[in-house]
Parts: structure tokens; sequence; C-alpha cells
């Protein structure tokens, strides 16, 4: 069977410079084929890297010449302000444009220069400075160009947006931030939380309500940092959202702020989550109970540790250890003697001796009677270098 | 030979790899009277202690090569350069403050910072 590649895919321009390609072996012919899709998509590639690299040094360029411009503006307006070396308040303060209107700032590519090196100022200067920097930012309305950004169907245009607004501490209202902090988009979704966080002034927390996407591990991480460091912040009763919230990942990381903020008013919700379905979220509600050293929580922990899988047992161990009222020291000691498992002996152990003077003849006592593997465990919870 | 300066014309070395903060604090301390000279690393700064002699040295802690930190000590240890001020600028956490003062700094700023505190500490210090 003879197949007419040339009739059916090229132009019989290709036909003129290859006169015998119908001739050619069907295996001539597809390397023929495959060798010019090859170097067209190669010339395609290098043209594109060409053009990109050409544009980025354009652009290098147009900046190096703007930037000095920019800076030497931004430090006779602001910096050197002589109404704010006088002493009046900044508030009162109308910063002169002028200088600002000759490098042409209504141009795209100069605004978000401008922006961006107004954004790097504020990282540096707090005070008088910072405000009026923001409020450079305002009076050139650069304010809209940001907000303009979050409308973009581009998602990393959203969070370039985010991080100005951000950086400025503009408010966004709610309608644009909200549904971008439940976004699809990892990175998109963990900007709007940390945004919404920083910026809003009265419910920081009100998009728990409805996030439905997890908060990752990292977010996790980012959020506490961003909320223990923000002075500001208004704290709500964390409570609320880990008795309604139908999101895990929210009723975990809520736990922990329960912990760090010490927020013994929701320990009524802390204790009811110990009836959840969820094993990993049992285990962090116990985890919170004992590093709040609930007493009250002490009876219900020893009373459902037995229909407990592995993860929430040790848990139940080390909070009792946290507790450490004394009332349970038998229960840990049948557990250090009676189990098999490894971990469970390690962990009864040490909650044992976390509990100090009032385990001191118990620990006499083990030290004589146990097995010599549960001897090598007391002793190596015993050394002090081991962080519990 | 090191090049004297006089105190009706402070001299101030300022060290910094972030040129945006170099130019603006250098404008500042123009703008108040001082004659500044820059450098955007540690290597750079101990070549210029080496051959000019300063009133006053602000350096940043996070450099690349030799870091503020090594600066500052290598400063303390050289017997010319030993009682000449030194003020660090950080933009890492505050523990880090109290290694820099034991170190011998005389002030230490964590960025972000009010540009009227580090003028007022470079005025303390120059007054010394």
């Amino acid at each position: 069977m003879k197949l007419y590649f040339a009739d059916t895919i090229f132009s019989p321009i290709f036909r003129r410079y290859f006169f015998y390609f119908d001739s050619y072996p069907l295996v001539i012919q597809i390397a023929i084929i495959l060798t010019t899709i090859a170097i067209t998509a190669t010339i395609i590639a290098y043209g594109s890297i060409l053009y990109r690299r050409y544009s980025g040094w354009k652009r290098d360029r147009r900046l190096a010449k703007l930037n000095p411009r920019i800076d030497d503006l931004i430090t006779d307006t602001v910096i050197l302000n002589e109404e704010l070396a006088l002493g009046t308040p900044p508030e009162k303060i109308e910063l002169d444009l002028s200088g600002f209107a000759r490098l042409k700032y209504r141009d795209m590519f100069v605004r978000q220069a401008l922006i961006d090196r107004i954004m790097h100022y504020r990282k540096n200067f707090v005070g008088d400075l910072g405000y009026l920097l923001r409020q450079l930012y305002i009076d050139l309305d650069l304010e809209k160009d940001s907000v303009k950004k979050l409308k973009s169907p581009q998602w990393n245009k959203k969070v370039q947006g985010l991080v100005e607004l951000t950086a400025l501490d503009m408010q966004i209202s709610d309608v644009n931030i909200l549904p971008l902090t439940n976004s699809k988009n990892r990175e998109l979704r963990a900007e709007a939380r940390h945004a919404y966080i920083k910026l809003s002034k009265n419910e920081p927390f009100k998009f728990f309500d409805i996030a439905t996407e997890p908060l990752l591990m990292w977010d996790q991480i980012e959020l506490f940092k961003i909320i223990t460091t923000n002075k500001d912040i208004v704290l709500p009763n964390f409570a609320r959202w880990v008795t309604y919230s139908n999101n895990k990942s929210i009723v975990s990381f809520c736990l922990k702020l329960i912990i760090h903020y010490n927020q013994t008013e929701a320990i009524p919700a802390v204790i009811k989550l110990l009836d959840n379905r969820d094993h990993y979220l049992r285990a962090d509600a116990i985890q919170c109970l004992g590093k709040l050293k609930v007493e009250e929580a002490e009876d219900k922990l020893v009373s459902i540790y037995n229909n407990q899988p592995l993860n929430c047992q040790i848990e139940i161990l080390k909070a009792l250890g946290r507790i450490g009222s004394g009332r349970h020291l038998e229960f840990l000691k049948s557990e250090f003697i009676r189990s098999q498992d490894f971990d469970i002996r390690k962990n009864a152990a040490r909650s044992i001796i976390k509990h100090g003077a009032l385990s001191q003849n118990m620990l006499g006592d083990l030290m004589s009677v146990s097995s010599e593997e549960n001897q090598l465990i007391l002793k190596h919870c015993m050394n002090p270098l081991i962080k519990y | 030979m090191l090049k004297p300066t006089t105190l009706a014309n402070p001299s101030i070395l300022l060290v910094d790899d972030d040129q945006i903060l170099l130019h603006v604090t250098k404008r500042i301390l123009q703008h108040d009277g001082y004659k500044v000279t820059t450098a955007t690393n540690g290597k750079e700064a101990l070549d210029k202690i080496r051959n000019t002699q300063f009133d006053l040295v602000i350096v940043d802690v996070m450099m690349p090569h030799i870091n503020g930190l090594e600066v500052l000590s290598q400063l303390k240890q050289q017997q010319n350069t030993r009682s000449t001020p030194v003020i660090v600028l950080t933009g890492v956490s505050h523990s880090i403050s109290e290694d820099v003062l034991k170190i011998g700094a005389s002030a230490c700023f964590k960025k972000p910072f009010e540009a009227d505190t580090l003028r007022e500490a470079v005025r303390q210090q120059l007054a010394k």
C-alpha cells in the first residue's frame, strides 16, 4: 500500500523541494516529516526564548533608568519631606506630586515600577515615613491598579494584587477577598487567607466560616506566624469553629490556637470533640487538653483509652503526664508493665517521670521489678537531656 | 596611613547589600550634614575601613561573603577601629540584638525602623 503523506499533510510547496518524496520508503517519509517538525519546533522555541530574553533585557534597561529617578522622587517627596521635618503630623501633609507627573506615571510600566519601589521602601521604614509612603501610593491612584489585579483571570496577577495591598496595609472589601480565600488554587488561597487575617480589623477569621478547602500544614505554619506576630489582631473564641466547622483542618488549626492563647473558655468544646468520629481530630483534642492541663478531663481520657487507636492512646498517655495530677499513676504503671507496644511503654514511662516527686516511690519499685528492656526505657526517659 | 576626618563634618560608613535602603539612608544622612561613604558587602567595607578612618559605621547583618557580625567583630579586634561606634541593622529576630551588643555594637535596630530613630542614634553616637 502506497501512502501519500505529502498530499495529505504538506502543500505542493513542500514537494517542490522533495521531488521524490512519494517514491521514498514509508520509514524515510516519516523520518523527513518528524525531522521537519522537530526543526520547526526548535526554531520556534529558540525564537520565543530570544524574544523573552530581549524583552527582559529591554525591561531591565528601562527599569535601570527609571528606578534611580523614582528613588530620588520618593526620597525628596517623602523621606526628606520638609513639613515632616518641621513636625507637621503626617496626616496633615499634602504630598507634592509634580515630580511624578513628569515621570509619566500614567504609563502602566512606570506605575508598576512605582508600586514595587514604594512596597520596598515600606518594608524598611515604619512610623511617619511608612504612613507617607502609603499616602503616596493612594495619591498616585496606584491602589486602583492593585484592586484591578484582584479581578484578573490570571491567578498570579491576583496574588500580586493581594501582596501589594497587604504590603501597603490597604483595606480590601470582603466581596473581593472572601471568594479568593476558598480558591481551588493553593497559592492564591494561601495568599488571600494571609491577606484577610492581616487586613481585616474586626473579624480576621471570618473566612474560617466558609473555608471548604483544607488548610495545608505549610499554610497553618504561615497563618500561625501571622496571627501570633500581629499585635492588633482581634482574637475570637476558637471554640466556635471547633464546635461548628465541618473542615477538619480548620478544627485542627483552631485547637493549636486554643493551646497557644491558652483559651480556657474553649475547654468544653474541646472535651466534646473527644466523641468525634475522626481519630486524628480526637488525637488533636487530647493533645490540646493535655497542654492546657485540664484536670477535669483526666477521668474521661482514661475511660475512653481502651477504645482508641494507637495514636490517640499515645496522646492520652502524654496528656496524663502533662496534667500530672497523680490520680492516674496506677493506670500509667499498668500500661507500662502490661503493654507489648514499645511506644505505649515509652510514653507511659515518660508520663510517670513527669509527675516528679509524686512518682518517686513508684519509679524505684519499677526499676527493681521491671524487665531489662523496661529498665532501659525508664533510664532513657529519666535522661534530662532528652526533651519531652 | 588612615585618612583622618574632622568632627565638624563627621564621616559615616554605611554598609548594606540592599541598594534601595543604601541609597535612601545615604540621602537621609547626607541631608543631616554627614559625609557618607557606602559599601555593599562586608569585604568592601573592611577594605574601606583599612584606608579611611570613619567616625561611625552603620552595618547590616545579612550580607553576602562577609556578614555584618564579622565586620563588627573585626572592627572591635583592631586597635585603631576599636573605639569607632557601630550601629547594626538587622532584618532578623530581636534575639540577635543581644549578641550584637555583646560583641560591641553601640546600638541595634530591627528593620523596618523609623528614620528618626536612626537619625537620633547617629546623633547620639557622634556626640559621645
